[in-house]
This record gives C-alpha cells, structure tokens and sequence, in this order.
C-alpha cells in the first residue's frame, strides 16, 4: 500500500522518471526477452522501481525498517536505474541477433559496469534537480544508487567487484541492493505461481513471506469481479498486494502471517455483492439498456437486468418508448408493407366512418402500441421460463395481474383483455385486432400524448408486478453465477473444493449420456447448457468463428455456450449499452506494479474524456495524419490548437445526452451560465461563441461520448477495453479492416506500454513476444513482412514504426480515393501488393496535376522506410 | 488397329515457386536506368508514364519481346539511337555505361529466371524507375515553388 508519506514526492518523481525513459526510447529497447515473453527496458524499470518501493513500505508499515525520504527515493532510483546499462546499442544489438537465432544469449549480469550507469545518472541528476523538490544530497545518493547497482546479482565482473571494496557501503545502499535485487528477480518472472517461489534470501527479504491468488482462465468482467473478491479476503489477513498478472496477483506477508485459506462462501458473498453494487448502483441506465434484445431476436436478452429494481425497470421503458418501433410512423398507402396492408384491411372493417388519412394514423399508433406489448409480453415469457417450479400457477397469477393493471390504468373493459391471443411478435394479423378494438375502448385513446402517459405507466407497472414475482420467485442470477465461478480459483483451493468441483463434473457428465455427449461451452470448453443468442455472440445467422469450418448455424444447430461465458457477453453488452464491438485485453508485459496500475488509469481517463487534443482512437485515418505529419507525434498531452472533435461532432454529443436525459427542448441545464438553448447545436453555437462552458459532469459525458471506448478496469490485473463502433468502413473486407485495427491496437500498446491483444486470441499461450500479434490471414502477408513480424507480433523496438508504416498506408488510400483512383473497399489490401510506381501511376493518370508531394511521401514511408 | 490418340502433355515451368525475389539486383537495374535517364532531356516535358520513361519504355519492351535475343549491344545500340532522335542532350560516357549494365542485368533475369518470374521482374523494373523519376519531378517542382515563393 501507498503509505501517503511520500506520496506528493512519487507523484513527481515517477512522471519525470517515465519522461526521462520514454526521452531515451526505453520503451523500444529490450529488458526481459525469452522463447514466449518480452518485456521494454521501460516497462521493466518502472516495475523494478516500483516494486522495489511497494516492499519497503510494507516493511515501513510492519516496522521491520525504518524509512525516511532519502531511502524512499533511493529505492525508487535503484530500481529504475538497475537495468540501465542495458540501453546501450551494443546490448541491443546483441538481444537483436540472440532473437533472431544469429547469436548466443547475451549476458544478463555482465553489463551493469559502473561507468555506463554513470552516463546515465548524469543526464538523469539534471533532471532531478530541475525538477523535483528535495534536500537531500543528490550526488551522494546518486553514488550510492551506483554501487548498489553495479552489486546486484551475480557479481560475476571484476570490475563490480572491486567497486564494492572501494567504499564503505552505507546502510539505505545495502538495503536498496537487496531489495532491488528481490523485485528484479519478481518483476521477471512469466507466472505468477514463479514469481511467488521466488527464493526470500537475505537479511531483510528473510523476513517477509510471499502469497499469490490465481485463476485458471481469463474471461474478462466475471475475472475483474473475482480478482476483487479474492483481493478483499487477501487484505483482511493481512497481506498486501505488490504484483499482477492478468491470472492472478502476488501478495506479500510477514513471515508470522501463515498461508492463507479462502473462506468459500465469503467469497462467494463478497462477489455477489461486488457485481450487484457495481451493476445496479453505478450502471443501472446501461442494464436496462442491455436487457433489450431486439424486436426481432430473443426480446429480452437479459431478464435478471431487467428485473433488478423497480429503477431499471423505469429507465428500461424510457429507454423502449424512444425506440423507432415504438413511435406512430405514419406511411402513405404506397409506403405500406404487405403485412401492413393487411392489418390496415382488418382495421378499415372497423373504421367504415373514418377517412382514408386518419386510418392511416390508426393504424400507425397500432403498430407502436402493439410493438410495446410485445416487449411487455417476452419479460412474461422470460419470467415464466426462469421460475423453477409450478410454472403453471405462475403463469396464470402473473398474467391476470397484467391484465388487471392494464384495464385499470388504461380503463379497459378486462373481458376484453381476456380475448387477446398470445401476444408476439408473430401473433397472426387477423388475431391482433382484438388487442386494437380494446386499445380504443380506452377513454384515453382520442387524445395520443395522455394516451402514451397511460400505455408507459401501464406498462411499467406491470413490469415491476414482474420484477416482484421475478425476485420472490426466479433463483438470483449474482449469486449462481458468483458460484459458478469458484471453479475458476486455481488457488488457493482446498481438496474438499477440488472434490466438489469433480462431483459436480462428473454428474453433468453422467446426466450427458444420452447419446449426444456432454456439449461443450464453444467459448471456453466448460459444460454448455444454453443457445446462444444472436445479440451477444454475432449478428450473423450463418456462421460464426467458433464453428467448425463448414458448419452453419440454423435449425437445431446453434452455438451451445456455458452459463457463464453467457453472463459475461451480457455484462459486455451491458458496459456497451448494447452496441455491438470488437473487444482487446491490455495486459501487462510480464506483469503489472502499482505505479504502473496507477499509470494505467490515467492513460484510460485521459482516453476517455480525451477534449478532442488528440483523435479518437477509433478514427484511425486521424491517428495517420497526426503521426506523419509530426515526426516528433509523442503521444503525450499537449493542449489543443485545432480541436480533432468538429462542432458538429460535439453537437450531435450534446443533443445525445440530452435526450438520454431528457431534457426536451431545454438544454440550459448542461451549460453555465445557463443560457437559452433548445438543441445541441445551439449549444455548440454558444459554447464556440465562448458565452459558456458545459458544466464539469456534463463536458465528461460529452467527452466520454465523443471517444466511443469503454474500459473495464475493475481489477488491476488486466484492462479489458470494448469499442462501441469500429474502425471498418462500410462493408470494407474483414481482412482489409484489420489493418487498421492492428494500427488501433499498436496505438493502445504504445499508449499503455502494454501487451494489446484481441479477446479472443488465444492467451492460454500466454506468449507476448512484443507490442501486438499480427493477424495470420494470408492476405496480410505482406503487411506482416513490412513490419518486421517474423515472430507474429509487432516486437518492442518497432511498434513507433510500425504506427508510422501503418499510418501511411492508411492515408495512401484515403489519398487514392479523395482522387478517384481508389481500387474500392479493398484498396488496403490492393495497396499491399502494389509497387508504389503503380500506385503512383494510377493516381497521376487520373489527375493531370504534378504528382503530389504528399503522396510520395506516404508512399517512401510505407515501401522503403527501414 | 486402332491408334489412341493422346494430347500432348503441357509442360509447365516448375521453377516460379521455388524462386527467391531478387530485390537487390532489380533495386541496382532500377539505379542504373535511372542514371541513365539523366542524359534524357525530351523536346518537350509531359507527365505521362510514356513521356517520363521515355527510351527507357521502349527498352523494357523490346527486352520482353526479345527482339535482339541476349545481345547485349544491339539493346544499346537501339536506345541509343532512339535517344539521338528525342533527346535534347546527347548521350554521355557513363549514361551509356548505366545503360549497357542495366541491359546485362536484364538480360541476366532473362536467363536464370521464369517466363512467369521474368515478366513480373521487368514490370517491377518499368514501376520502380517510373517511381524515382516522378519523386524527382515532384522534388524539383516543390523547389521551384518554394523559389518562386
């Protein structure tokens, strides 16, 4: 734990650290480098650094040394600068030809000699001095962060050796050696069960014990959850967190603390309460949003969201009435549908007095009113299908009190009601007449706004009637599924939770025999049990990735999922507001440390109320242009000259949130002072004008609106980010799309200095030999040549230049199409095998302009740029 | 008796797969035309690929037919003639060397390499000095602008 002590001091001291790195391209050097893992010099020094810092504070905090601000900022200048000796070309060039199977395995202690430590320090002392505010003896200290440094390890060089017999060691240098060197050995190590074995050698490390936590698959926001419960349980006996992995967390103790045991059901407690205060509370107007399927899929695509409080159920329905098939759309008689016309047919019988216009409006405000109750009716039919027992009796109790709300709000004659068929959204059109003859026995109907107040608070109402019977009746889903999840825990685990965990395997088996063998969940291999719905796993109807090559889905051949991977894609759809979008791990090369955690977070605020100082993420073709035309792009915070957000842009956000809001015609309450303005375009007006600003929440929401990423970062182990949207152009190939989502992810790895990868790449691998894997898609060959892929990622020095190469072939093709001389919604891929005389030929035969500057520019950085 | 008539077998080129690009020797070709190119001042300028590449073109062409098989001179003697006719400047000492090189290095593809390899070695060739010539128009047109400026 931070202990608060030097807090101000760290905030400093680790920005102008970073700084310092990133100035000497750390993060394109290599620290840690094997078979199936590498690590940035960056990264790595700064875990190192705050690692080293994370233990001495628990030892602080336990009284087992006493820390004043000098050993503080030791510690953390030991530990960046342990590795330091490795930025020089030389080593690099040498991990290069190891890498590339040319070269034995350089050294890993042979390098740290004193005078390439000191290059170092110097430009760094400059730095310290400038910028931060302390009294201690820098020179000093910094000698001593030297020898501490050129003893860590195996001192296996003569030249180490005879420093450390030069002078007398001081008390903070011993100690920095040898927790320096204890954080080192941890912050290398691939799993976290390798990390937590690490042997505690050593006067002070003696005394410390190490724990860890780890489960056995990742599968995103259920993981977040788990993590955070077991974290709980950890902390309260005493331990402390220092190091993540995206399976698990190591945490260190006394040697007094013993080993600790999960108590199963706390936990199971603890992430039923986890998930229901983060859902219900903070993102309830997102799970009424989520609980939405579709018309015309599984209605209702996540009941136990719907039902959750009488709140969602309320927001559900603000949220139903603004949708398009919910709203009277009147259509002139050539406009009309087949079945449209038939339902007009069946309702002019009944309207012979009425003129051909206003059965048209009859008929519209059917078709709305109708669409509700169908999505009235499906909750119905998900209640009755998640009750356990005497389905029947609930059936019937649940429905006469539907029945009875609605004529007595709608002042319904209920022996009308009583007439109506099942209603759905493929209720024959002669049988829906009956629902519109009692509609307009309402003495509300004449007049349509009082109508829509009664129809909402009808429906409403006999939604909460639901929700009621739903939390009396249906089993809760937090807390099945937090059960569900303890099978995930690979330890700690006790034998009895082994063994129920078998039992509990080996009956789904034996009650599987029936001739079909036991499904499998086509995500992650657990028993399946459900179908999977269209809106959670792909729009498509016919084939899907998760098939066998060949198959098709249709018929009684659908995805067969398992209750969680379900519950996961719904907690997705529900982070999204149920959008569709591609998802991407961030995860941390080897492992994560505090301050990088806290790096992390501000990186994720900083992208998602980014105030238009640097594009979208998503609008790669903006990325491109900033990259190329700035050579010096740094991807750090600069203010804003031009705004990358348009007003237009900002517009449409503005009017968004207001609707969601429901501010109406009155949108003085998101700007102060609070001027008139009916929309958001006399809100962009205003605000361009400078006559006002958009309150504090409300320029976060515009912002978050504007930058369409949701990150999920409940846990510190892993980032899980989700886009609402996609970099594809309209029906743009697959293949060709994912040339700009490999700009997407190197955009994000260099952002986070993190391993970026798909969701569902395959991380049982756990390989993360760079910056971002490239797609194995034959038609991207060439891509991958150009970016120097051979091992399948974009590696640590080349992810700038690959942004760079990346960059300019995106904006070769937009060059291409603002000409007309495009090849159509592949030209990315054409580009690919193109030679750049062509391309250029293709263009200046299309315009017979001088050929542009520009473009041949683009076209040397993406051909021939080393 | 009856003769059963059988098609002649195709015969199909099987060196294409196992070849290896010759990047290095295409970037030298491409070097050397460009040089070349150098002695080639046209009557009038034109921004087309024809007017860009001018002798050089026809070279290319004559190569892919073939028409003077390997001889490396009657290559050079033919541009060289065709470059007297179009070109305000006269062809230089090493302008003529860049040529003849360039001409051995083609017909050196000619011989080690596929029909199929062969033709996409020369369109590469015919692009890449394409692609130098007009980054060079580009350059000096920026130049003259920024003068004019």
């Amino acid at each position: 734990m931070q202990t608060g002590l030097f807090q101000s001091m760290d905030e400093q001291l680790y920005g102008l650290i970073q700084d310092f790195a990133e100035k000497r391209k750390w993060h394109l050097k290599y620290a840690k480098f094997n078979w199936r893992s590498h690590q940035s010099l960056l990264t790595h020094s700064l875990n190192v650094a705050s690692l080293s810092s994370s233990i001495l504070d628990f030892l602080n905090k336990k009284e087992l040394t006493k820390v004043d601000e000098k050993l503080h900022l030791q510690m953390i200048l030991t530990g960046f600068l342990h590795d330091s000796g490795k930025e020089s070309e030389l080593f690099q060039k040498a991990v290069k030809t190891f890498l590339s199977g040319d070269g034995p395995e350089p050294l890993d202690f042979g390098h740290q000699q004193e005078k390439e430590i000191y290059t170092v320090i110097e430009s760094l002392k400059n730095d310290i001095s400038e910028r931060l505010s302390t009294s201690i003896n820098l020179k000093d200290m910094l000698d001593e962060v030297v020898w501490s440094v050129s003893q860590l390890g195996q001192r296996e060089d003569s030249a180490a050796i005879s420093h450390g017999f030069k002078k007398f060691p001081s008390r903070d240098a011993v100690i920095c050696k040898e927790i320096v060197h204890f954080a080192d050995v941890l912050s290398s190590k691939l799993t976290v069960e390798d990390a937590a074995t690490t042997p505690l050698n050593g006067s002070i490390i003696s005394k410390l014990s190490l724990v860890y936590s780890k489960v056995s698959t990742v599968r995103g926001v259920l993981t977040h959850f788990l993590h955070m419960a077991i974290d709980e349980q950890f902390e309260e006996k005493g331990f402390v967190a220092i190091q993540w992995f995206p399976e698990g967390t190591v945490y260190v103790g006394t040697m007094s603390s013993g080993s600790p045991v999960i108590d199963q059901n706390r936990l199971i407690e603890s992430v039923k309460m986890k998930m229901r205060d983060i859902l219900n509370k903070d993102h309830s107007r997102q799970i009424a949003k989520a609980a939405f399927g579709g018309l015309t899929q599984q209605v209702i695509a996540a009941p136990e969201f719907l039902f959750a409080n009488d709140e969602t159920v309320s927001l559900f329905w603000q949220f139903i009435s603004k949708q398009k098939f919910a709203k009277p759309n009147i259509k002139s008689m050539k406009e009309l549908s087949d079945s449209e016309a038939k339902v007009l047919k069946l309702l002019s019988e009944q309207l012979k007095n009425e003129e051909e216009s206003s059965k048209l409006v009859y008929l519209a405000r059917f078709i709305a009113d109708f669409n509700l109750f169908i999505v009235l009716f499906a909750a119905r039919k998900q209640l009755i299908e998640n009750v356990l027992d005497n389905k029947k009796d609930v059936e019937y109790e649940i429905t006469r009190k539907i029945k009875e709300i609605i004529a007595q709000i709608l002042r319904i004659p209920i022996e009308s009601i009583d007439g109506w068929p099942e209603i759905a959204l493929q209720t024959k059109t002669e049988k829906r007449l009956s629902v519109a003859r009692s509609f307009w026995q309402s003495p509300y109907y004449d007049n349509l706004e009082a109508w829509r107040v009664k129809l909402m608070e009808a429906l409403k109402k006999a939604t909460i009637e639901m929700a009621r019977t739903w939390r009396n009746l249906v089993p809760d889903k937090y807390l099945k599924i937090s059960n569900l999840l303890m099978a995930d825990i690979t330890y700690p685990t006790t034998p009895g939770t082994i063994v129920n965990e078998v039992e509990k395997l080996n009956s789904v088996i034996a009650e599987g025999k029936s001739g079909h063998g036991t499904p499998t969940c086509q995500k992650c291999g657990g028993v399946a049990c459900l179908e999977a719905q269209a809106k959670l796993f792909g729009m498509s109807e016919i084939y899907h990735d998760h098939l066998i090559a060949g198959e098709r889905i249709g018929g009684g051949n659908k995805l067969q999922v398992c209750e969680l991977c379900e519950f996961e894609e719904k907690l997705r759809s529900m982070f999204l507001e149920g959008g569709n979008s591609n998802s991407f791990y961030v995860f941390p090369q080897l492992s994560l440390s505090r301050r990088r955690q806290v790096e992390w977070q501000s990186t994720i605020n900083h992208i998602e109320y980014n105030d238009g100082e640097f594009p979208s993420l998503l609008r790669t073709w903006q990325w491109a242009e900033a990259v190329i035309s700035d050579a010096s792009f740094s991807f750090s915070h600069k203010s804003p000259q031009n705004s990358y957000f348009s007003e237009n842009d900002r517009a449409g956000a503005i009017q968004y949130i207001a609707d969601t809001d429901n501010l109406g015609n009155d949108l003085s309450p998101m700007i102060e002072p609070r001027l008139d303005a009916e929309n958001g375009k006399a809100v962009g007006a205003l605000l361009k004008q400078g006559k006002c600003r958009l309150t504090e929440d409300y320029k976060r929401r515009v912002n978050k609106f504007l930058n369409p990423l949701e990150f999920v970062y409940l846990s510190p182990n892993f980032l899980l980010v989700l886009t609402k949207g996609t970099v594809a152009e309209k029906e743009e190939p697959e293949s060709s799309s994912e040339i700009k989502w490999t700009l997407f992810r190197s955009l994000l790895a260099r952002l986070f200095y993190a391993t970026v990868v798909p969701a569902n790449f395959e991380i049982s691998e756990k390989a993360s030999l760079g910056y971002t894997p490239l797609s194995s898609n034959l038609n991207l060959r060439t891509m991958v040549e150009k970016l120097n892929a051979k091992r399948g990622w974009i590696d640590i020095p080349d992810v700038e230049r690959s942004i760079r190469k990346l960059s300019s072939l995106i904006l070769i093709a937009r060059e291409l199409s603002n000409a007309k001389a495009d090849y159509g919604r592949a030209t990315l891929l054409h580009l690919l095998k193109e030679e750049p005389g062509k391309v250029l030929h293709r263009l200046t035969s299309k315009s017979k302009e001088t050929p542009p500057k520009k473009l041949i520019n683009l076209l040397d950085i993406w051909y021939y740029e080393k | 008796m009856k003769v059963l008539k059988v098609r002649k077998p195709i015969m199909m080129e099987t060196r294409a797969t196992d070849e290896t690009w010759p990047t290095k020797e295409i970037d030298e070709t491409q070097a050397q035309l460009y040089a070349y190119l150098a002695d080639f001042v046209p009557e009038k300028w034109g921004y087309s690929k024809h007017a860009i590449m001018g002798p050089v073109g026809k070279l290319l062409g004559i190569v892919a037919a073939s028409k003077f098989g390997e001889n490396v001179d009657s290559y050079v003697g033919y541009i060289a003639n065709v470059h007297d006719q179009q070109s305000k400047k006269h062809l230089t000492l090493s302008g003529m060397q860049s040529l003849k090189s360039s001409v051995s290095n083609l017909i050196r593809f000619r011989q080690n390499r596929s029909e199929r390899a062969f033709l996409k070695i020369l369109s590469s060739v015919d692009y890449g000095v394409y692609y130098m010539k007009v980054k060079e128009i580009s350059e000096r047109s920026e130049a003259k602008k920024a003068r004019n400026e």
